[in-house]
């Protein structure tokens, strides 16, 4: 009895399971059968997985691109920026199956780039060749241990502002006029004193204190923490000084940064400027201002323009298809046709340094900034300005945690009533708490 | 099969799964508690010093037991008389309504709790949320929700009483359903009120269930993990909310394991919030139970 | 008189329609949310439906939904039923017979639960990598079925309910032990299946950490992971995941719409001890 009932239960486990099989191997079949029908080659069944946070018509229509030049298909499955480390390292750790590429988000990098699971593609077989790669990303795509990891599409930003407000506060919408006369953040605060007092408190220079950190931390290179050392003083604390002088000036709005309710504020008429990456015009701008045509310009920051984002693909040593993975990010960022592909598909700049060449490989007059070429901007002005780098390192995410906390204290401060050295201070305990290898 | 060995039987299936799929897990990660590991390299053997590091080096983990403390202590009392108060007004008052009424009480509790982060994120925002809308219509002042402490723990602490009290309710009525009408009919004859048979026939006929939903809530409490988590999940938001305010423990095991790759000190703080629960179960059965001898 | 207690209910009403629109609301916002375009939900309060919801129902339908819709159905199905029969069983046991150890055993039972599920994650992870079962619906179905819960529940149900003459009558015509539970216990304790069918389905259906920690193919997604996928490299389409969302709360709906009158009739019998 005891025995049949078991097997009944096994029996039925089982067949359910199977079912289960079933149905998604038939599901599986019916995408393979589409993707040959694709992609007949002579190469036979080459494919790469792809673990990546956009798997949106344009990036597929990408790596269309590069399965017609090469003939390996491309399977992109979409794991969430956030969730990459831990999802690579469960994989890891419980021997699935790694992909062939990885994404890896500039918030989250410092952390993965140090773990020693990453392939180095430019050695023998696969040949990458860095010295083709804009000089100022190798830091970023660069371990600890010296190992390059792999390549990233260049994530520069400058700043973006709404004309009409410029023009009736600040008395121009000339992004060349604006960029003299914001020059330095001394000024750019003295001027939002001005837009305060001419607005009646109602009109913002930025809409976060978070926006303006952003732009900062993106200007100065010094590192948080040096080799064991915590280095807050020197790196964070200016940066904290010149947020807390903002929200005590008055001239930032109260918004969280890069949150939903900022997102609605661009469609709004009281925040001017915006940091303003070259992915922002087609992902935030454009979505959340749908009737902004002509309503923007774009300029470099006080301060100078700075690095904003940025994704590196990594091939981990533990993928099935390295060689096929490496071929994807040689033609992806190493070559004319995949910055090609890039551009056109998604709007992304290409780490090629021959594409700077041409003049014009970059260039489209902007409705939505009044025919102003942004990306010719952003080719020629931004990104040879770039003046450097910060390093990443494994204690990126708790040093952007910590920082996150930080400014909402400053923002939740009523009038800034909080000084630098008590945010260094917990900031610093913060660390120590959490990883106990560091020094003070 | 005989009487004596089919219990055996039945209970065996239970076991073998547990021992498998539940147990098994457990045991090792107790094992990877002693050690250093990230999930990847070789495993090191620390012994104590994880648990050491908990006790006396790592502030937090005192201060989310603290804010666990916090958010299940004012949460759990509400959510329990608010469950029982609609479980009798449904049972005394709405006989015809009451499988409406059931149902939208209990909808909170089958909502996906991701779709329930973003909505409270909306709801409670500084600018454009609803909730200030509502209190701008009385002439108050905006609040800065998801910015301070306590207001945030006020928002999570809202979100667990409007998710679970459904459920408490559900729990209330299964147990008001066991106690005899005759008993009401009887007090109403002898002209009792209705708050009068409510404190003296519904409460304490409903001790046992009391029991059992105080002591679920509280172990449930303890591991809290989705509604804070969810709440502060978007970019740019610390973990914990401002101050850390709401981190819990739960979600410090899940960032030192999953975020820090720290596996053996993620293994350790499961195990001492395990110590806690178990301990704080202990005694509230004792407390609670109070006179009442075990069956 | 009859006028004077319609007056004297009137907080009563007042505090039911506050209560039920309060538990509503956010519901309702959902919905309501998944008929807009994405970045408008945070221009103002949107309280009533857009005219976006085609345009979401696309972003939802481009991403092979139906096929993770069915990973989930076939992994809360799977789970739900294994766990049900096993609690069941083991509540039998533990409510109508006498054995050497009952006592102790049904105290362990007990004791976890008060262990946090995410202890063991790490170590569930090594052990489907050494049977071989990383990255299938398997770890989906297995994990929780054994649930002490619906131990603990099925055997206070069972032991008020189920009067021991029924057993005793069926063994008296013969029946044997397994067949006294599935031919004469089950029909009476089926308030409590539904019940503990219920509440393991919504506990299944809503599980997010286990399938992201354990499965990273993307065939053998399920809902709650699924709607990751629908978003693009810097855009969060929030109003389509909201879409997919209520989506996917709509079998969890159906099922506790038509089960709500016996989530309480199965609960019912169990609460007499505590």
């Amino acid at each position: 009895m005891k025995k049949k009932i078991i097997t009944i239960f096994m029996a039925s486990m089982l067949a359910v399971t199977s079912l289960a099989g079933c149905a998604s191997s038939e599901s599986e079949k019916g995408g393979e059968d589409k993707a040959k029908e694709e992609g007949k080659s002579e190469e036979g069944d080459r494919e790469i997985t792809i673990w990546c946070w956009d798997t949106s018509d344009n990036g597929k229509n990408m790596n269309a691109g590069f399965t017609e030049a090469t003939g390996i298909k491309v399977n992109m499955v979409a794991v969430e920026s956030k969730d990459m480390t831990q999802k690579l390292q469960t994989t890891l750790a419980s021997g699935g199956e790694m992909p062939d590429v990885a994404w890896l988000e500039a918030t989250y990098r410092g952390k993965l780039l140090s773990l020693d699971i990453w392939e180095d593609i430019t050695k023998d077989p696969y040949n990458f060749d860095t010295s083709q790669v804009l000089d100022y990303l190798l830091p970023l795509e660069t371990a600890e241990s010296g190992q390059y990891v792999g390549p990233e599409c260049p994530s520069v930003a400058g700043m973006a502002y709404k004309r009409e407000l410029a023009k009736e506060y600040l008395g121009t919408d000339d992004p060349a006029e604006l960029e003299t006369m914001l020059s330095d953040w001394d000024s750019f605060i003295e001027k939002g004193k001005e837009v305060k007092e001419k607005s009646g408190g109602k009109v913002f220079m930025l809409s976060s204190i978070g926006a303006a950190g952003q732009m900062l931390m993106g200007q100065s290179t010094e590192p948080f923490v040096d080799g064991d050392k915590i280095n807050l003083e020197t790196s964070m604390k200016p940066i904290f000084e010149k947020l807390i002088e903002m929200k005590q000036a008055g001239i930032v709005d109260v918004l969280d940064f890069s949150s939903a309710e900022e997102g609605a504020s661009y469609a709004g008429d009281s925040d001017i400027f915006y940091p303003c990456a070259n992915w922002s015009v087609e992902f935030t701008i454009k979505p959340n201002d749908k009737d902004g045509k002509g309503r923007w310009g774009f300029m470099l920051p006080p301060g100078g323009p700075f690095p904003w984002g940025g994704t590196v693909m990594g091939v981990p040593k533990a993928a099935k298809n390295k060689e096929a993975a490496a071929e994807y990010v040689k033609f992806m960022f190493g070559s004319e046709k995949g910055a090609t592909l890039q551009r056109d598909c998604k709007g992304n700049f290409s780490p090629f340094k021959p594409v700077y060449e041409q003049d014009d490989f970059y260039s489209r007059e902007d409705e939505y900034f009044a025919g102003q070429d942004v990306l010719q901007a952003i080719a020629q002005e931004v990104m040879p300005n770039i003046k450097g780098v910060r390093e990443p390192s494994k204690y990126d995410q708790d040093i952007n945690d910590a920082y996150n906390l930080a400014l909402k204290t400053i923002n939740a401060s009523v009038d800034g009533s909080i000084t630098a050295d008590e945010l260094i201070a917990s900031m610093t305990d913060e660390l120590l708490t959490k990883q106990p290898d560091l020094e003070k | 099969m005989t009487k004596k060995s089919a219990p055996y039987a039945m209970i065996l299936p239970y076991f073998l799964l547990y021992i498998a799929f539940g147990l098994f897990p457990i045991l090792f990660s107790l094992g990877v508690s002693f050690t250093s590991w990230d999930g990847i390299g070789e495993m090191t053997f620390v012994g104590l010093k994880n648990y050491v590091r908990v006790f006396t080096q790592d502030k937090y983990f005192y201060k989310s037991l603290w804010n666990t403390l916090i958010l299940l202590g004012i949460s759990t009392p509400i959510q329990i008389t608010l469950g029982l108060l609609t479980a009798t007004f449904l049972k005394d008052f709405f006989k015809k309504t009451q499988n409406g009424l059931q149902l939208i009480n209990f909808l909170p509790y089958i909502t996906t709790p991701v779709a329930v982060g973003i909505i409270f994120q909306l709801m409670f925002d500084w600018k454009s949320g609803v909730v200030n809308a509502f209190l701008n219509l009385f002439g108050a002042e905006s609040v800065y929700w998801l910015g301070h402490a306590w207001t945030a723990r006020a928002v999570v602490i809202f979100m667990l009483i409007w998710k679970n009290y459904g459920y408490k309710m559900i729990m209330f009525l299964s147990g008001l359903s066991t106690i005899p009408d005759e008993l009401y009919e009887a007090a109403k004859i002898d002209g009792a009120s209705w708050w009068a048979r409510f404190t003296k026939i519904t409460i304490p006929l409903l001790k046992p269930i009391f029991v059992f939903v105080i002591i679920t809530s509280v172990i449930n409490g303890f591991k809290l993990f989705d509604e804070p988590q969810l709440l502060f999940n978007s970019a740019g938001q610390p973990t914990g909310g401002p101050d850390r305010s709401v981190m819990t423990v739960v979600m410090k095991f899940y960032d030192s394991s999953f975020k820090n790759f720290e596996f053996g000190y993620g293994s350790a703080l499961a195990y001492c919030l395990f110590l806690v629960i178990a301990a704080a179960s202990l005694v509230l059965f004792r407390v609670v139970n109070g006179k009442k001898k075990e069956d | 008189m009859k006028k004077t207690v319609w007056i004297g209910k009137i907080p009563l009403y007042l505090f039911m329609l506050v209560l039920s629109v309060c538990a509503l609301l956010p519901f309702y916002m959902m919905i309501v949310m998944g008929t807009h375009y994405s970045e408008d939900l945070y221009t103002g309060v949107k309280l009533f439906f857009g005219k976006y919801f085609v345009e979401n129902f696309h972003a939802v339908m481009r991403q092979n939904f139906l096929l993770y819709y069915a990973n989930s159905l076939i992994v809360a199905c799977c789970n739900t039923i294994g766990g049900l029969l096993v609690s069941a069983l083991a509540g039998y046991a533990f409510a109508k017979y006498d054995f050497r150890g009952k006592k102790p055993l049904f105290a362990m039972i007990v004791a976890t639960l008060a262990i946090p599920q995410q202890l063991g994650l790490v170590g569930f992870v090594m052990e489907m990598r050494w049977i071989g079962m990383n990255n299938t619906l398997f770890p989906l179905i297995v994990s929780g079925m054994a649930n002490a819960f619906g131990v603990f529940w099925m055997r206070q149900f069972i032991e008020s309910s189920v009067p021991d003459e029924i057993i005793e009558s069926g063994r008296v015509d013969g029946c044997r032990e397994f067949g006294i539970f599935f031919r004469l216990i089950m029909p009476i304790i089926r308030p409590a299946l539904i019940t503990i069918f219920l509440l393991f389905f919504l506990w299944s259906w809503n599980n997010y950490m286990t399938p992201l920690v354990m499965i990273s193919d993307q065939k053998y997604y399920t809902i709650p992971l699924s709607i990751a996928l629908i978003s693009s490299e810097y855009r969060t389409d929030y109003a389509a995941r909201i879409l997919a969302l209520s989506m996917g709360t709509i079998p969890i709906l159906i099922l506790f719409s038509f089960g709500s009158k016996y989530l309480i009739r199965g609960l019912v019998a169990g609460s007499v001890k505590g």
